[in-house]
């Protein structure tokens, strides 16, 4: 009796450490769905995030349009050059592709599978420094299923125009989710580099630039060549833009080509994303 | 009526943390104030007020962000229970004490995370991210320490007269 009640202190700490551990023991393991009360606390919670997450953004767009009125100006006559320049490579791609009968079918193939896309708007970002992690207002009412591509697009009068790869769906709640993004160190995707078609696996980020590897270490690949999701391992959706590769270094212990890749998404400026629905 | 402004206190630093925290970083490393809060709350008031509060942020956020949830939960609970023990034995006053509590938390925070996330068969590169996030994230969040401590002092009025068994 005294003995319970000396120690009480210490006796309901350990209780709770247990429970804790049993709880993060249950909840690493695949989980098929979020718990009842997860998500309740997330319903309530996310409209709020959302709220201040907006305000936020809203006060820090002011500012920066503030301080960037000086270079506004150089920048559209740098960005007209560039589009004159990538219009007339078009024109150029364009008319090769038109000579080729096999490249003129797959052409129709890519346009006509348009995937099924929904945008959401981003409410909230982890705090701490260890993943990049966020989350979402868009849930399973709105068709998102957990394992779906969350991507950066832009819309224009003519579609969405993919910009690039920003992570997948970790958890679906009603009306909210939890996304994982690129960056994150444990997220792995599996690669191909367009000019080569040569493969590899994104394994991790330092400082915003992606880390990965090429399966084959005499694969010929350097700076700036542009590097596509490739289904591989049926997590991420294929062909989907990652980026560009900025560095390629060989590591004689491993035996591999190392590449550092910048990433085509902005992730200090994610406000907006689409989801590609897999509609299952 | 202290839970209830401890409690209002921690669902507005969790709201502020996830959505405007992230503007204010420094070579992109943001302040940890869930850690912060948890462990000036100990200080101010003892390792059962302390753990509790670190045990609600922990459960908050890794509800709301982690696919595994306990994470943070656990590790600010034990941090609010140990820097709670010494509630008791250090001077308010001293500005320093919150300061070096939380250069001390925050390197254990990160100890504590990789060893679970070890255990969790992640594969983290663990020195890089020591060298450049968790330094540039002690001294930000001792600079922090140190406007909320004074701030929460006033809140958390400090008895300075006790009476009957301490």
């Amino acid at each position: 009796m005294s003995f319970f009640k000396k120690y009480k202190g210490r006796m309901i700490v350990a209780l709770v450490a247990i429970i804790l551990i049993i709880i993060i023991g249950f909840t690493s393991g695949e989980r098929l769905g979020l718990t009842k009360l997860e998500n309740i606390i997330g319903r309530v919670i996310n409209p709020v995030q959302k709220f201040f997450f907006n305000a936020g953004n809203w006060i820090s767009n002011f500012f920066n349009s503030i301080m960037e009125i000086g270079v506004l100006r150089e920048e559209n006559e740098r960005l007209k050059l560039k589009v004159a320049e990538l219009e007339e490579k078009n024109r150029i791609y364009e008319d090769i592709i038109g000579k080729t009968e096999y490249l003129k079918n797959e052409k129709e193939l890519i346009e006509n599978t348009s995937y099924n896309l929904i945008a959401a708007q981003v409410t909230g970002k982890e705090p701490g420094n260890w993943f990049d992690r966020f989350t979402i207002d868009k849930g399973l009412k709105d068709g998102v299923r957990k394992g779906d591509t969350v991507i950066q697009a832009v819309e224009t009068e003519e579609g969405i125009i993919q910009e690039g790869i920003v992570g997948r769906i970790a958890e679906v709640g009603d009306n909210w989710a939890k996304v994982v993004s690129i960056i994150d160190g444990n997220n792995k995707i599996a690669f191909k580099v367009v000019r080569t078609q040569d493969g590899g696996v994104i394994s991790g980020s330092e400082e915003g630039k992606l880390m990965g590897y090429l399966f084959d270490p005499d694969a010929d690949v350097m700076k700036g060549d542009k590097l596509f999701s490739s289904g591989l391992g049926g997590i991420y959706l294929k062909d989907l833009y990652i980026g560009e590769i900025t560095d390629v270094t060989i590591r004689d212990e491993d035996l591999t080509k190392n590449i550092e890749i910048e990433p085509a998404v902005d992730f200090k400026k994610l406000y907006k994303v689409y989801i590609i629905l897999s509609g299952n | 009526m202290t839970s209830l402004i401890v409690f209002l206190i921690i669902i507005i630093n969790f709201i502020l943390e996830s959505t405007i925290i992230h503007h204010f970083d420094i070579f992109g490393v943001v302040p940890n104030t869930a850690l912060i809060i948890t462990i000036i709350v100990a200080l101010l008031r003892g390792k059962r007020l302390g753990s509790v509060v670190g045990l609600i942020s922990g459960l908050l956020e890794d509800i709301i962000f982690c696919p595994i949830i306990g994470i943070n939960a656990f590790i600010l609970f034990f941090t609010g229970y140990f820097v709670g023990l010494m509630e008791n034995k250090l001077s308010k006053d001293n500005i320093l004490i919150p300061i070096i509590s939380s250069l001390i938390s925050t390197i254990s925070y990160h100890l504590m995370y990789s060893l679970f996330l070890y255990f969790l068969s992640y594969d983290i590169s663990l020195v890089n991210f020591f060298k450049k996030t968790v330094l540039i994230e002690m001294a930000f969040n001792g600079f922090i320490s140190i406007f909320l401590y004074k701030w929460f002092s006033k809140i958390f009025v400090i008895p300075s007269i006790r009476f009957g068994k301490r």
